[in-house]
């Protein structure tokens, strides 16, 4: 056996490889992502059919595929926008704001809570300065001037022929100079 | 395993020439922390240590002033490019600490946590030694984890089901193409993902399909003798990934170097 044999040439890498699987075993059993811990169970769920959502962006008042960027660039802002769509969801508050409440002891000190709102939460200030960073990002990744941009959640229904049928429109944000 | 200091060396090479690379993309694509123009919004999940860094506020920092983002990008450029020439253990966890620091500020800042960038860490994990039979166990503990993660995606879609849940690959699709049909991004591919939406059936084939290429992985558990089929696996799952989900996994190619047998290769170097 591999641990066997690693307990006796080196055993402290054995303890390191035990205590490892252990919290390998721990996150998986509570079914949550830490690092470095990978929990490779997606696409496992069951998915149900519904609406799908599409973000879509208006430049300068023009449409903006952002699908024609360089491929990560495209996968960042998309999870950008996925991510304010959900704060949006959640009445522009921090949808893990419940988590880690829970998560931090009552007894510990009122200035960590704060510290923690303030860099792991997301609070209006920081919400409210979103809108600004996505122009100047879009500015960037564009290499033109963003004098406006504005943000949409579209939602498309399947047809039987797997063509798309739009349904429900949202504005999610507008922001100018 | 005929494992020696020559291997260990290939590893290395292999792996940070790797790992340069995939650097090298993601400053091309944009991606590095200096590029990211300050973004606001931050999301750590429910990953503790994310959280714990996110606390200390050193990824607030990083992101806020260009200068510190750009110091982080330029030191790990460097830091990669030298770890591919230089066996040091002290350079190797240069790397891994400051590749965490990355990693953790891009994810969260991002608003979402992949696995690929993990594997930037585990590839270099191994090399943080410089005796080579420390590496050699730690390159063997890497290799079952590989498999344990290949088979364990394969054990999560039977534990819950969605094998016999017909549309359920066809209903992936949906979900993860409707912004490519709307925007046109690959017209010769949304040939292909329509055709599998609107006939579910062969959809669900390839479901299996890729269910059984990481089942078979729980045979490197039992022998070696198939690991290079296994790593021969973990490209066609690559390839077939980018191909009909559009995902990006090319990391993944890390953790088939370790599957293949480079003792062989560098006897005798």
């Amino acid at each position: 056996m591999f641990l066997n044999r690693v307990w006796q040439k080196e055993r402290w890498l054995a303890v390191c490889f035990v205590l490892f699987i252990a919290g390998q075993a721990f996150f998986t059993w509570k079914g949550v992502q830490t690092f470095p811990f990978v929990h490779w169970g997606m696409y496992s769920e069951r998915q149900s059919p519904g609406a799908h959502a599409v973000y879509v962006l208006h430049l300068n008042g023009r449409l903006f595929n952002y699908y024609k960027l360089p491929e990560n660039t495209t996968a960042f802002l998309f999870h950008k926008l996925r991510f304010y769509h959900w704060l949006h969801k959640q009445g522009l508050s921090d949808p893990m704001l419940p988590v880690w409440e829970s998560r931090y002891p009552a007894s510990f000190p009122e200035a960590g809570w704060e510290r923690l709102q303030q860099f792991v939460l997301n609070d209006d200030r920081r919400i409210a300065a979103f809108p600004g960073w996505l122009r100047r990002y879009l500015g960037r990744v564009t290499g033109e001037p963003v004098r406006s941009v504005q943000l949409h959640v579209q939602e498309y229904h399947y047809k039987d022929d797997g063509t798309l049928r739009p349904a429900g429109k949202k504005e999610l944000l507008y922001d100018a100079l | 395993m005929r494992f020696n200091s020559s291997t260990s060396l290939l590893y290395r090479r292999i792996a940070f020439s790797l790992i340069f690379l995939f650097w090298l993309r993601y400053f091309l694509t944009g991606t590095l922390l200096h590029q990211l123009e300050a973004p606001q919004l931050v999301f750590a999940h429910t990953d503790n240590l994310y959280a714990l860094l996110l606390f200390t506020g050193i990824p607030e920092w990083l992101v806020r002033s260009y200068t510190a983002a750009l110091c982080l990008d330029l030191s790990l450029t460097l830091v990669i490019a030298a770890n591919i020439w230089l066996h040091r253990g002290w350079l190797t966890a240069c790397y891994l600490l400051l590749i965490i620091l990355y990693i953790a500020t891009f994810h969260c800042y991002m608003n979402h946590h992949t696995h690929a960038l993990t594997l930037l860490f585990f590839a270099a994990l191994p090399l943080l030694f410089t005796r080579h039979r420390r590496i050699k166990l730690c390159l063997e503990g890497l290799r079952y984890y590989i498999l344990f993660i290949m088979s364990s995606a394969a054990l999560w879609k039977l534990v819950r089901g969605t094998l016999w849940y017909t549309d359920q690959m066809a209903e992936i699709l949906k979900h993860q193409h409707a912004a490519h049909f709307i925007f046109g991004t690959s017209p010769w591919r949304e040939g292909l993902w329509q055709y599998l939406i609107t006939h579910p059936m062969p959809a669900q084939g390839l479901y299996a399909g890729a269910l059984l290429l990481q089942l078979t992985f729980i045979i490197g558990f039992f022998t070696k003798r198939a690991d290079t089929w296994l790593a021969l696996g973990l490209c066609v799952f690559i390839i077939a990934n980018r191909l009909l989900m559009d995902i990006d996994f090319a990391e993944l190619t890390l953790m088939a170097l370790v599957l293949l047998p480079l003792h062989r290769v560098s006897r005798g170097t």
